[in-house]
């Protein structure tokens, strides 16, 4: 048994092993995909967020079967090393990181925020992440970084190159 | 890890309901996934057989306006009850629009269903006391025997219990459209702004007639109950009388001294009947505000 999945924008065939296996445990034990962490995984804390077909879910909630044919976008996807999104970036640059351990399941919902919502007010953004916990931040500084990278992608943050949207 | 289970993908909803009835009772549906999930982890649910609904979203997810009434799929997801812009066009259904914008969160209302979160059928279910204030019938439907129609007032037996049988499938839920001089209020307490079981929740549909007097009301109350319930006091209160100051205040009391909550680890059984009344008092007020003065569209 197995599933097909269009991940990071790569077609995959990644074998399941039983019924209820969530895809959070595919990506991670089958894929090798552990930059989607597990936090509790039962929905309540946001850290294994990915954008399923584009839209940010919980993958602990989500059977491996269900996203047979989806596409699975994990923060990898939206950069890394020397290709970093611009909320990566940002989220550096503001401080938005300390253990580091919610940080991509907060970028992947952030990513999805400004998708859809390329000038969100503040509390917009805290609307956007409000099923992410964060126990280092206090939060502020996640949100000073959604605004950074949200002037960034619109073009208001100078020479930068144009950030590669989803 | 989950204990595992058989599972099959419904390709179609008659094919839904034939694996329901080859594998009832110990068949579950699955769409969303983020009661049933929660469950298995927590050990409170071992199906033997999985069905998966969550393909059938075209022919059971949408939402629209046919008549005098609006009709819900049960496989809309919380996310798209809460961005309808049919149900925010109409002055009562508007009101679960709203009321889905705080539901848990975004990632959830990305993927739970209003179906899911009917037949899961806990008193503090959010999008349940709305959809009593809206009058919601649902719509049944089952291999064997066809469809048939209930109202979500005679649906719960008692704690997490309802009158769906095990080979039926909830396919949609139904409201009368709003009459006119009509309005609807919300609020939702709990511990967080976000991500929060509800404490207490109150949903209020209410028409006014030519004098300003209530027309007609229906109030929805969660987490105060084994199910969510309406508040039956608070309406004979209002029904027929001027909606002014001590109305309004005599109806918050009426709510309070009728329900029986319980205490639990949100909160004590006390403060939830002082809240009650409070939110009857502050649901009845936004609805009247609404009924007799704002634009019934909009946000």
């Amino acid at each position: 048994m197995d599933v097909e999945l269009i991940l990071n924008g790569e077609k995959v065939r990644v074998p399941v092993r039983r019924h209820s296996q969530t895809l959070l445990e595919l990506l991670r034990d089958e894929v090798g995909q552990t930059d989607v962490k597990e936090g509790c995984g039962k929905g309540d804390c946001g850290a294994c967020n990915v954008l399923l077909d584009g839209k940010a879910v919980n993958s602990c909630l989500v059977l491996a079967l269900q996203a047979d044919g989806c596409s699975v976008v994990t923060l990898r996807g939206l950069g890394s090393g020397e290709q970093l999104h611009p909320i990566q970036t940002a989220m550096i640059e503001h401080g938005g990181i300390q253990c580091g351990f919610c940080t991509p399941g907060m970028v992947i919902s952030l990513a999805a925020c400004l998708q859809e919502n390329p000038s969100p007010s503040r509390a917009e953004i805290r609307e956007a992440i409000s099923g992410n916990l964060c126990r280092c931040t206090g939060y502020h500084k996640i949100v000073d970084a959604a605004e950074s990278a949200a002037a960034e992608m619109r073009g208001e943050a100078g020479d930068r190159a144009r950030a590669r949207l989803l | 890890m989950l204990d595992d289970f058989h599972y099959a993908r419904a390709q179609s909803l008659e094919h839904a309901l034939a694996l329901l009835e080859e594998h009832q009772p110990r068949a579950r549906v699955i769409a969303g996934g983020t009661n049933l999930l929660v469950n298995l982890r927590g050990g409170r649910d071992r199906p033997e057989f999985v069905v998966d609904v969550s393909r059938l979203g075209d022919e059971l997810g949408r939402i629209q306006r046919r008549d005098g009434s609006l009709e819900i799929g049960s496989l809309a997801t919380l996310t798209d009850v809460a961005r309808s812009e049919v149900l925010l066009a109409d002055s009562a259904a508007r009101l679960l629009a709203l009321s889905a914008r705080e539901f848990a969160n975004p990632l959830v209302r990305n993927r739970a269903t209003i179906g899911g979160n009917i037949i899961d059928g806990s008193p503090a279910a959010d999008a349940v006391p709305p959809l009593l204030a809206l009058d919601a019938r649902l719509r049944l439907v089952s291999r064997a025997r066809g469809g048939r129609v209930v109202r979500l007032a005679d649906f719960y037996l008692g704690y997490r219990r309802s009158v769906l049988e095990p080979d039926e499938l909830l396919v949609a839920i139904e409201v009368p459209a709003a009459e006119p001089r009509t309005g609807c209020g919300w609020y939702k307490l709990g511990l967080r702004q976000s991500d929060a079981i509800s404490i207490v929740s109150a949903a209020c549909v209410l028409t006014v007639d030519g004098d300003e007097r209530c027309a007609n009301v229906r109030i929805g109350l969660g987490a105060v109950a084994p199910t969510v319930v309406r508040a039956t006091a608070a309406e004979r209160v209002l029904t027929g009388a001027r909606l002014d100051e001590p109305s309004i205040q005599a109806a918050g009391n009426a709510t309070s001294e009728e329900v029986r909550p319980i205490s639990d680890v949100r909160a004590t059984a006390a403060y939830r009947r002082l809240m009650s009344g409070v939110l009857v008092n502050r649901t009845v007020r936004q609805a009247l505000r609404q009924a007799t003065g704002e634009q019934a569209n909009g946000r």
